[in-house]
């Protein structure tokens, strides 16, 4: 079923285009978020 | 998403939108769009099923129902048409459903929303209505 509300997103270290990595939770690190999982390029 | 992201950005609202596919994929659909700096690759959607976001059917892909149908046209208004080459991508799920969170900072999920057909995502206005409510709470 996944993480709920009062949960915590999973970590995931995802990459850039540069090569470089970052985690997820550097988004919320210092302020609120909002994450959007899109569906595709299309 | 493109004209309300500064919006966020006045409020102090991080902004972060997963797309299935690689960081070049990424790169190249995010760039022409102007928004690499909020994309984040997940080309093998471990953070999808980590936040248990369903598959759809076909059947909805192919009728997608009155709120697809004005998503897509809404879309299309907007620039943004249905691109087969875009939907069909090497680490693309055609049938991945979309969702979104709020993230309260230091991690705790405040709202969730998994999307039930493919056109279920709340709008970018909707989600910075919400993101203000529950900051003004924190």
């Amino acid at each position: 079923m996944g993480v709920g509300v009062g949960g915590t997103v999973p970590e995931f270290a995802y990459a850039l285009a540069s090569g470089e990595s970052r985690l997820l939770s550097a988004l919320w690190a210092d302020k609120p978020a909002v994450i959007l999982w899109l569906r595709h390029f299309g | 998403m493109r004209e309300t992201l500064p919006k966020f950005e006045e409020r102090g609202v991080a902004v972060g939108c997963v797309v299935q596919g690689t960081a070049e994929e990424m790169a190249r659909f995010c760039g022409r769009h102007g928004v690499t700096a909020v994309c984040i690759a997940d080309p093998k959607r471990e953070s999808y099923r980590a936040m248990g976001l369903e598959r759809t059917s076909w059947l909805k892909i192919a009728f997608p129902g009155a709120a697809g149908r004005k998503r897509r046209a809404a879309a299309k208004a907007a620039g943004f048409p249905i691109s087969l080459k875009g939907t069909f991508q090497k680490h693309s799920d055609v049938l991945q459903l979309p969702g979104a969170a709020v993230v309260a900072k230091g991690g705790r999920i405040v709202w969730l929303h998994r999307g039930e057909s493919p056109a279920d995502i709340p709008s970018p206005a909707a989600l910075l209505t919400i993101a203000e409510a529950y900051s003004s709470k924190q």
